[in-house]
């Protein structure tokens, strides 16, 4: 009965360096832990201590809600940035969320089963495109596409309203968020999927048998259940909406200033920093521009934070990045 | 960001060859090329290098093709990237050396110069007091005027009969944002016979640092006390610069970014160096000059305003709105820029000497490929002074050149 | 509305025109946000082939750009050999940290595995272009020079979180009772993680690694400030390096030098269809392990 392996194995729960070596296995696994956290931490903490000088001139909030930038001037302020971040992704969330949560149900309550990955597969491939292919085209086919739209939208509605105003030179926040809007959706609508899938059968067999439709299913179930997950999905899609760098610099016009309209050029904190940080050699520009990248990392952090509560208490864990 | 030392450059490069079968390896005798005294012609010619004769300074030029280490890092300026890349495969088929030349504009060049990644940097616009002392650690620094160029107002409209004609009045209001629409009464006037629509007019600017701003912006402040007072708070040396504080419009990066911005808008107009306007057929604007004629930017125009009688002793100057009467008013040059004690910077002296080897082509053989491409070279009143810029290089004390 | 009340309700039965004419408008709007989602898709492919199809030849792998940017012919070769070089190097760096970090959330567990975790996900969430900023200040600026190991370090911290999290869930997914019984066998820890856990979980983990290597690949904003980019062939990581994001990024708007915006959409094709092939062999790995799985 006692086969070799067994008896090593009994022999081996004894013997002191196994016991060791289960030991060095930790150590050796926070060693690593260690070996990676840190760095990490002391890289961040080391990159932003450069920014002091920028507070120091200009306070916190000062810095924060100003309203001017113009490094030969000497003067700086995020707020143009800020506002071109939040602008940009809003208008990327008005547009990808609706459009990711219908295609989500179309794949899990409307299509027939056969036909449910093929349609997930490509819609899913839009997420693999790199974002600088998408700036690409967005600067070269969408942003001509689009601006016979915004001109109708400006002669007419933006007479009334400034803030859909012309002129309409093409790249824009609009433009930009359009993009950014392309490149989430697919973040959203399988986050969604996997949300919806997991809607108890049970209960929407139970809505059909009493004679319900699919959209009775979707409103009744599938919706209401699906919904911390589904926020979470669209917490996650904004994460990424604001960090998006190298498409929306190619499409929104790089104007370091808060535009009235939409359909004004403008900048977002991380197209700025891409733009900028290379030559940045006037006083105070490069720390001013990290400083930049750390008010990028607090909204970063807070929203992905945010994902991340709403993803634990929905518990079952369905998040997944990228 | 502290001063580096390491001599290995992060610098993008262009070069590679193709050859042009010209001169052979070292110890070839030639001449610079055309003085202003040739008529060259505006039309695109090509203009071969002319027969050996005797330099200015009296001294047959040699080169002597150092190698280093085979390669030269520099970057820099966008507005002469098109003949530096040309010089650079030129000089690789002559010498064995190939040019690393990274074209991220004349800010750029000057950051990665002072933090030593280049060997060289390339700025349309002279180094600033500050720019000087940031870069003391490493050294003095030697600015090396190698060519001049125009600087055009590009505009995309479809349709016109003739090229529109612009006052320095009208060019400053454009880029205020005041004048909004083509068919403005004030640009009508200049402009009668040429049927100008109503479209608006959507400005391209430089978001980077650039050199090419730095003459654009230095030409505006001369000529416009309102560009003064509104980008410049009253301040000429805000208004004017590679960065400044633009009221109006859109930023794109590099010549190249300018160029695309206005070719994909209609009524889009811009500010680039006229070898960019031609390659890519955009029109461009004549310009009213101090003279109060109306100038095309050309080869010839360019040089009437290149051509001073005198050059100040630093070799930093600018030729914005210049008195010459065939002069175009917004003329540029770029400097190579680099230190005067290269032991200070450079590995080696051999790299030193490759270095400088190629500077010394580069502003007597080298300016042949200038006009083809629509770029001036160095008058003769300037060569000598030129040449007494590269000479003064050295190592540790001992010239480069001998 | 709970089932019993939905049930007593009279809705379900009295208004069903209606309800059948919410339903068909449901399904409209679903296919048309599907449209909304793959008109791009086509019209990028499009696009792409369009402008990219002409420039890619053999000699487009095998040979670098020409040193005057005017000319026509010449290829990529720098940038798809940058590429190689820096997402392989990177991926070697991220594989083995990630999975240990992932074994250190398992075998340790507790407030330790939460914290490293938050770490993790805070990379997650940062924006390229920070990391871009953090390894320009730790790489960069220590060593003097851009470089490709500074480009490999960017590329790593992107594709960490993606293999972290990866593993987690595969672990996650261990069935305990292959756990209990390598501790009732007495087996190693070690030993059990090398020779069972990963093992099992390994397609969902080579899957995880694929999709990390797809999106690095496809990155630009942390190759800007690192590896900074060169238009010449080296090998040398410890010179600036091309890559093709890179490439793209710098080339394809190019007016002055339409061959080498040309070179530039060639390039933007042949990323496309290199990320959309490990893209999919990601999934095909996945599914073929779990069929139940959507993913």
């Amino acid at each position: 009965m006692t086969t070799g392996s067994q008896a090593r194995g009994v022999h081996t729960l004894r013997r002191l360096p196994g016991l060791n070596q289960d030991r060095w296995f930790r150590l050796a696994l926070r060693g690593v832990a260690v070996l990676v956290v840190v760095p990490v931490l002391w890289m961040m903490v080391d990159t932003f201590s450069e920014t002091v000088p920028v507070w120091e001139r200009f306070g916190i909030p000062g810095f924060v809600t100003g309203m001017r930038w113009a490094p030969s001037f000497v003067v700086y302020g995020a707020l143009p940035f800020i506002y071109g971040t939040l602008l940009t992704s809003a208008i990327a969330m008005l547009i990808a969320v609706p459009v990711a949560v219908l295609i989500a149900l179309l794949i899990t309550d409307i299509l027939p089963p056969r036909a449910r990955s093929t349609v997930a597969v490509t819609v899913d491939l839009l997420a693999a495109i790199p974002s600088v292919v998408y700036g690409l085209w967005g600067l070269l086919v969408l942003v001509p596409f689009l601006r016979p739209f915004e001109q109708a939208v400006a002669s007419t509605i933006g007479r009334v309203v400034p803030f859909l105003a012309g002129p309409t030179p093409g790249p824009s926040y609009f433009a930009a968020g359009v993009v950014v809007s392309i490149m989430i959706i697919p973040i959203i609508a399988a986050l969604s999927r996997e949300v919806f899938a997991a809607t108890p059968r049970l209960q929407r067999e139970a809505i059909r048998a009493l004679g319900g439709t699919r959209w009775d299913v979707i409103r009744t179930v599938v919706l209401p259940i699906g919904r911390s997950g589904v926020l979470a999905a669209i917490v996650l899609g904004l994460a990424r909406a604001i960090g998006e760098t190298i498409a929306v610099t190619m499409v929104i016009g790089n104007a370091p200033k808060i535009g009235g309209s939409i359909f004004s050029p403008g900048f977002t904190l991380a197209s700025v920093i891409a733009n900028e940080f290379n030559e940045a050699n006037q006083e105070l520009h490069p720390e001013a521009l990290i400083a930049l990248g750390l008010v990028l990392l607090v909204i970063s952090v807070l929203v992905n934070g945010l994902a991340i509560l709403i993803r634990q208490r929905f518990a079952g864990g369905v998040g997944r990045v990228a | 960001m502290t001063i580096l030392r390491s001599k290995r450059l992060g610098a993008m490069a262009l070069m590679a060859t193709i050859f042009v079968g010209a001169c052979s390896g070292g110890g070839a005798t030639t001449a610079p090329s055309e003085a202003p005294s040739a008529a060259p012609s505006a039309a695109p010619s090509t203009e071969t290098s002319s027969a050996p004769e005797a330099t200015t300074s009296g001294a047959a030029v040699t080169y002597r093709c150092s190698k280093g280490d085979g390669q030269l890092n520099g970057a820099g300026s966008t507005f002469i990237f098109p003949l530096l890349s040309k010089m650079g495969e030129d000089y690789n088929t002559k010498c064995g050396v190939k040019l690393n030349y990274q074209s991220i504009g004349s800010g750029g060049g000057i950051k990665q110069w002072t933090n030593n990644t280049v060997d060289f940097g390339a700025s349309d616009a002279f180094l600033k007091d500050s720019e000087i002392q940031a870069a003391a650690a490493n050294g003095e620094p030697v600015e090396i005027p190698v060519t001049f160029g125009a600087v055009v107002v590009a505009y995309n409209l479809q349709g016109l009969s003739a090229p529109i004609q612009m006052t320095p009045d009208i060019v400053a209001g454009i880029f205020l944002g005041k004048i909004t629409k083509w068919n403005d009464p004030a640009i009508v006037a200049q402009n009668s016979g040429v049927n100008l629509p109503a479209t608006d007019i959507s400005v391209v600017h430089r978001s980077d640092g650039s050199g090419t701003t730095s003459i654009f912006t230095t030409y505006l402040t001369a000529v416009s006390q309102d560009w003064v007072t509104t980008v410049g708070a009253g301040d000429p040396t805000k208004s004017a610069g590679k960065e400044v504080e633009w009221p109006t419009g859109l930023g794109a990066s590099g010549n190249e970014g300018v160029t695309q911005g206005i070719n994909q808008t209609d009524g889009g107009v811009g500010y680039i160096e006229l070898a960019y306007a031609l390659k890519n057929n955009i029109p461009f604007a004549t310009l009213q000059n101090k003279a109060g004629n109306f100038i095309v930017p050309s080869l010839d125009s360019v040089k009437a305003a290149a051509d001073l009688a005198s050059y100040p002793g630093d070799l930093r100057f600018d030729l914005a709105n210049t008195d010459s009467p065939q002069g175009y008013p917004i003329t540029g040059t770029t400097w190579i820029i680099v230190y005067k004690d290269l032991s200070k910077v450079l590995k080696s002296q051999d790299r030193a000497n490759a270095l400088v080897d190629f500077i010394w082509w580069a502003i007597h053989d080298g300016q042949a490929d200038a006009a083809p491409l629509f770029y001036g070279s160095i008058p003769d009143s300037l060569l000598a002074q030129d040449e007494a810029a590269v000479k003064s290089l050295n190592w540790g004390g001992t010239p480069l050149l001998p | 509305m709970s089932l019993s009340a939905l049930a007593a309700s009279d809705r379900l039965r009295s208004t069903s025109r209606s309800r059948r004419a919410k339903d068909r408008i449901l399904a409209i709007c679903a296919w048309a946000a599907l449209v909304v989602a793959v008109v791009p898709l086509l019209a990028i492919a499009i696009f792409l082939i369009g402008q990219g199809v002409r420039s890619v030849s053999t000699e487009f792998f095998t040979s670098d750009p020409p040193g005057d940017l005017s000319a026509t012919g010449g290829g990529i070769r720098n940038a798809v050999v940058g590429t190689l070089m820096m997402t392989g190097l990177a991926t070697l760096i991220a594989v083995p940290v990630g999975i240990t970090l992932a074994v250190f959330s398992r075998e340790i567990g507790g407030r330790a595995a939460s914290a490293v975790r938050f770490v993790v996900d805070v990379l997650a969430g940062l924006p390229s272009i920070v990391v871009g900023i953090f390894v320009y200040s730790l790489v960069v600026v220590a060593t003097g020079h851009f470089s490709g190991y500074a480009g490999a370090v960017a590329l790593a911290v992107i594709e960490l979180p993606v293999i972290v999290v990866a593993a987690d869930e595969l672990l996650r997914l261990t069935d305990r009772r292959i756990d209990e019984g390598t501790r009732a066998l007495g087996m190693l820890r070690w030993r059990s993680f090398l020779s069972v856990f990963i093992p099992t979980a390994l397609s969902g983990i080579i899957t995880g690694i694929l999709l990390a290597v797809s999106r690095a690949i496809g990155e630009t904003a942390p190759l800007i400030f690192t590896a900074l980019g060169n238009n010449f062939f080296t090998l040398d990581m410890n010179e600036p390096v091309q890559a093709m994001p890179l490439l793209i990024y710098r080339n394809a708007l190019n007016s002055a030098f339409p061959a080498a915006r040309d070179r530039a959409m060639g390039t933007a094709l042949v990323l496309v269809i290199i990320v959309l092939g490990l893209n999919l062999m990601g999934r095909w790995i996945a599914r073929r392990a779990r069929p139940a799985d959507q993913r």
